[in-house]
């Protein structure tokens, strides 16, 4: 899971892959701004087949977030 | 010519009239605009900032002002293109979408942020939403999220540039050091994301570039490349029929190019204003606001340079020396008062010469 969560990531965001850990937050760590949020949310209820609802996406702020979201499903 | 429509109906002539708050564009202006023969639009920045307990009830006051607003637009037109400018950084932005659904009115326009669920509080309602974007990418992402999500597409999508009035889509550092687009560029590329789902979905979304637009032949190039119509806003500040003091008119007619400043503000973006006591006196120090009607989702409430809210209300109701005069970067080349229609004809002839030069 972790991983494709985080290849998602390295192509949406145009970050390293060493860059991307468990803990990193989105904005913060892998500088997302609004526009590329909304994007890497897209990207994951593409790869994951799933909608995910407006709440929710404003609650993932980090990759944790994402992770602990879709373990739930 | 060109034709535009929204919500469809066709406007005469392809300009829509920008929203402008605070109290800049309501109902004497967007009246004038509908008579003139482009779109009107009513700015809800904080349109019932003159009224009585604003200060205790800004959302209740509000939306009384924007029903009267509206109301007194649609008595001279009743079918005219009349819309709304809301923008999505402001606090009660659902209350206050939920309550334009049931206005008649025909569009909602939302920049100052990416209005990604706008869509929903207008479902059943037959008022259509739209955006401003200041790059391809927000467009890309807006049209892609409303498919997705509502099975809508923006009504029309405005193209903002770096020399529009208020807040920009840009940040200080990109403007300082000139890391931004053209208008020109940014509405070419935004067409080229658009096509893409105006083919996909067999559908057109007109594309409307803003900023600086202050001729005909202006208007014509954009037209070539490709837009569906122009937003203009700070041309119609200098207009008797322009709901601003005259006082804040006075400052458009009277600016120089030097006069036109880029000031911070607590929505977090550069805004582009007149300069004069205010925006020297922030130069060396905050100000302290007055009050505070939780007017931004954004703003930090504490060690702000100055509330958004009184400053631009102050100026909009005629201290235009000690409020902030939002305006865009060619203000210098107004240099006189005339009516809305007056400005509409010179820049619809001009606009007529232009397209006829390419042939
Ligand atoms: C005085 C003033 C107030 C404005 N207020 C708003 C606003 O409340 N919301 C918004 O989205 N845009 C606002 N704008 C942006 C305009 O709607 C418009 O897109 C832009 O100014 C176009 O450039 P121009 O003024 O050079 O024609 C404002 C512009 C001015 C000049």
């Amino acid at each position: 899971m972790f991983e494709r969560v985080k290849s998602i990531i390295v192509e949406n965001l145009g970050v390293n892959e060493e860059e991307v850990n468990i803990n990193s937050k989105l904005a913060e760590d892998l500088g997302a701004d609004s526009l590329d949020a909304v994007e890497l949310i897209m990207a994951i209820e593409d790869e994951f087949d799933i909608s995910i609802k407006d709440e929710d996406a404003n609650n993932m702020r980090s990759v944790q977030d994402i992770l602990d979201y879709l373990n739930k499903l | 010519m060109k034709k535009l429509i929204i919500n469809n109906k066709e406007s005469r002539y392809p300009i829509i009239q920008g929203g402008m708050g605070i109290g800049i564009s309501l109902s004497k202006l967007s009246i004038a605009a509908i008579k003139a023969g482009i779109v009107g639009t009513i700015s809800a920045a904080q349109p019932g900032f003159l009224y009585a307990n604003f200060r205790s009830d800004a959302l209740g006051n509000n939306l009384k002002a924007l029903a009267k607003e509206i109301k007194a637009v649609r008595k001279e037109c009743p079918s005219g293109i009349l819309g709304v400018n809301c923008m999505y950084a402001g606090t009660n932005y659902d209350k206050y979408i939920e309550f334009l659904a049931k206005q008649d009115i025909d569009f909602i326009v939302s920049g100052a942020g990416l209005p990604v669920d706008l869509p929903k509080y207008l479902v059943g309602s037959k008022v259509k939403p739209a955006v401003i974007v200041s790059s391809a990418k927000a467009a890309k992402i807006i049209c892609k999220k409303w498919m997705r999500t509502y099975k809508v597409l923006p009504e029309f999508i405005v193209v903002e540039g770096p020399l529009a009035g208020g807040h920009l889509g840009f940040s200080k550092e990109d403007m300082m050091s000139g890391n931004y687009k053209d208008l020109e560029t940014l509405t070419e590329e935004v067409l080229i994301e658009v096509k893409k789902f105006e083919d996909e979905f067999k559908t057109s979304i007109p594309v409307i570039p803003a900023g600086g637009i202050n001729s005909g032949r202006e208007i014509a190039k954009f037209m070539k490349i490709g837009s569906s119509a122009v937003q203009i806003a700070t041309r119609f500040i200098a207009t008797t029929e322009c709901d601003a003091s005259d006082e804040y008119k006075l400052m458009i007619v009277n600016a120089k190019e030097e006069d036109i400043v880029l000031v911070p503000s607590p929505v977090g973006l550069p805004g582009r204003a007149i300069r004069n006591t205010f925006t020297k006196a922030l130069k060396v120090g905050n100000f302290k606001p007055r009050f505070c009607v939780d007017c931004l989702r954004v703003c930090a409430k504490k060690d702000i340079p100055y509330c958004i809210t009184e400053k631009l209300g102050n100026a909009s109701g005629g201290d235009a020396e000690n409020g902030l005069v939002f305006s865009g970067a060619k203000a210098y080349l107004i240099d006189k008062m005339a009516t809305v229609k007056e400005v509409v004809d010179e820049l619809v002839v001009d606009y007529l010469y232009g397209l006829r030069e390419s042939k």
